[in-house]
């Protein structure tokens, strides 16, 4: 059998295991994202374009890093626990389709509410988006770190470990993260580690991509991006093949 | 023809400075349409066979081959040659009995047509086509037991691995359960069978092996390890009314237990109407209620050979 049929076939089982979660998933993805689109602007007295530029960069690139690195290294680890991992660790299929067809699958989940929350925030605050062509390859990256790391970090650490973690990135990344604001309002030894970890640089290709007039992303951004996918992928894919 | 040998396989487990050895110099056989049985007290090191078998764990040393192909060299043979049934919590999610058998199937290359053919058989069969389209999270645990069974025995092969099949599942279902595991074997799969429940597996395996602390204790055809331990003895059964010191071991008997107000003595078959006589004079002296003589049953044995001394910690990887 081809791998392409034994891809569909593994696509199935996790998307039909899942089902209507992955829909009501994606719902709560669409609010969130709408939430620090428009929630967030609260927060300021007089939103100026400026700052809502980077509320309304910053949320789709919070949406990323909501599922690919909270939501599903929770789901991973209680895969662990409850043995459905060694499940698809026996499967008369290579294992690595299983991380490709997850992947796939939870990247399809993060569309809807990354279109609906730039259009909806188009729509009210008129930031001054300008969605250059990168915003597809920058996607493509962005999703592969952020499963990656996703990926890499639920598989290899303990399940109560990851589960921590997941917590601590949810609550780092929405508060203490230069997605949402420039990253020269952190002290500076919080930016010079954001400049190690992927969560800055993510933060950074996306808003190049949806506002090329305003903003810029350097080499270097791109360069750790595909650093950590790297790094990720290796950690992943080393623990499903692991005897 | 065997189908799977492991010659030697020893592995052990270490974890913060603790050595455990979970399979110590196991070799044992199971030939082409044979049902085995893998028997073994919690921890005895059964899981661990059965996950080196299917490549999630790699022996220490020793070599396991399944249809001529070594799969200590190419571990990842392991899982396209073995199907097995699911461990029984391992989620569905919302998958159905019906959905889920059929993905198993086709990932095995068998065609929608005879996927199709064989899962309805086999629901059929466990009579449980009435649960094939409800999702599985809203299923009964016996109902997944027997959708685990579905998803291994779907597309057979060449070799089978069950774990403890018969958990959860009721009486009725436990005996069409039995028979569509023997059907497998009529085309030569091999049935690896894990079980606790060696009285229900008595009459369905062809062969066995015991393991006890990780070494197999006694192995090979289930009737010949019957008769050779077993021997020519029988039982006595009976509800004692009395404590253990208001009996006297008649000189006949072999042994005599008295534990949770049971009472069992063995004895020689030529034995038995002395037996059946001994206990209608305790039922009259007010000693025992019901009684019955029984064949000595391979639980018995089992109970004999690993002891109570057996049950060790359990290490369950």
């Amino acid at each position: 059998m081809s791998t392409g049929s034994k891809l569909k076939y593994v696509i199935e089982l996790q998307a039909r295991k899942q089902g209507s979660y992955l829909v009501v998933f994606s719902i709560i993805m669409i609010v969130i994202a709408l939430g620090v689109a428009i929630g967030f602007s609260y927060l300021m007295r007089s939103p100026e374009g400026g700052d809502m530029l980077y509320l309304a960069t910053g949320a789709p690139t919070i949406v990323l890093i909501m599922t690919a690195l909270v939501t599903v290294p929770m789901q991973n680890a209680g895969a662990k626990m409850t043995g459905y991992l060694d499940f698809v660790k026996a499967l008369p299929v290579g294992r690595k389709l299983f991380l490709i067809a997850d992947v796939g699958i939870w990247a399809l989940v993060t569309v809807p509410a990354i279109a609906i929350s730039v259009f909806v925030a188009h729509l009210i605050f008129e930031p001054g988006y300008a969605i250059s062509w990168t915003i597809v390859p920058a996607f493509v990256l962005m999703v592969l770190s952020c499963f990656a790391i996703g990926y890499g970090y639920s598989f290899v650490m303990p399940a109560e470990l990851a589960m921590a973690l997941s917590q601590l990135i949810a609550f780092i990344s929405l508060m203490f993260s230069p997605i949402n604001f420039p990253i020269e309002r952190l002290p500076g030894w919080v930016q010079a580690v954001h400049e190690v970890l992927p969560i800055y640089h993510m933060a950074e290709v996306m808003r190049a991509s949806l506002a090329h007039t305003t903003f810029e992303a350097e080499p270097i951004s791109y360069i750790m991006l595909g650093a950590w996918t790297v790094v990720g992928f290796f950690g992943a894919a080393r623990f499903l093949e692991r005897a | 023809m065997a189908v799977i040998e492991l010659d030697h396989v020893t592995k052990t487990y270490k974890s913060r400075g603790r050595r455990t050895v979970a399979n110590d110099d196991v070799s044992l056989r199971v030939d082409a349409g044979e049902v085995f049985g893998l028997f073994g007290h919690n921890g005895a090191g059964k899981t661990t066979i059965v996950n080196q078998l299917l490549g999630l764990l790699k022996p220490d040393s020793g070599s396991i081959v399944i249809d001529g192909k070594d799969i200590t060299k190419n571990r990842n043979l392991g899982r396209y040659l073995c199907s097995v049934q699911p461990q029984s919590k391992t989620p569905l999610g919302e998958l159905t009995p019906r959905a889920v058998t059929r993905v198993m199937g086709q990932m095995r290359g068998i065609s929608a047509d005879e996927v199709d053919r064989r899962t309805t058989e086999l629901f059929e069969r466990l009579d449980i086509m009435q649960w094939a389209d409800v999702q599985g999270n809203k299923l009964s645990g016996g109902v997944l037991r027997l959708t685990g069974f579905c998803m291994a025995a779907v597309a057979p092969g060449r070799v089978v691995i069950l774990d403890e099949p018969t958990n959860d599942v009721d009486p009725v279902r436990r005996r069409f359960l039995w028979s569509a595991i023997r059907d497998l074997t009529k085309d030569g799969t091999a049935v690896v069978v894990v079980t606790h429940s060696i009285r229900e597996a008595e009459s369905a395996v062809d062969t066995m092996v015991i393991l006890n602390e990780g070494k197999v204790i006694t192995q090979g055809d289930v009737h010949q390890i019957k008769s050779e331990t077993a021997g020519n003895r029988m039982k006595l059964e009976a509800v004692a009314t009395a404590p253990e010191d208001r009996f006297v071991k008649p000189a006949w008997g072999e042994s005599l237990k008295v534990a949770d107000a049971k009472l069992t003595l063995a004895f020689e078959r030529e034995l038995a109407a002395e037996a059946l006589k001994w206990a209608a004079e305790q039922r009259d002296g007010g000693l025992l209620a019901e009684y019955s003589l029984t064949e000595i049953t391979l639980e018995d044995m089992y109970i004999e050979l690993v002891g109570n001394k057996g049950a060790v910690a359990g290490v369950n990887r």
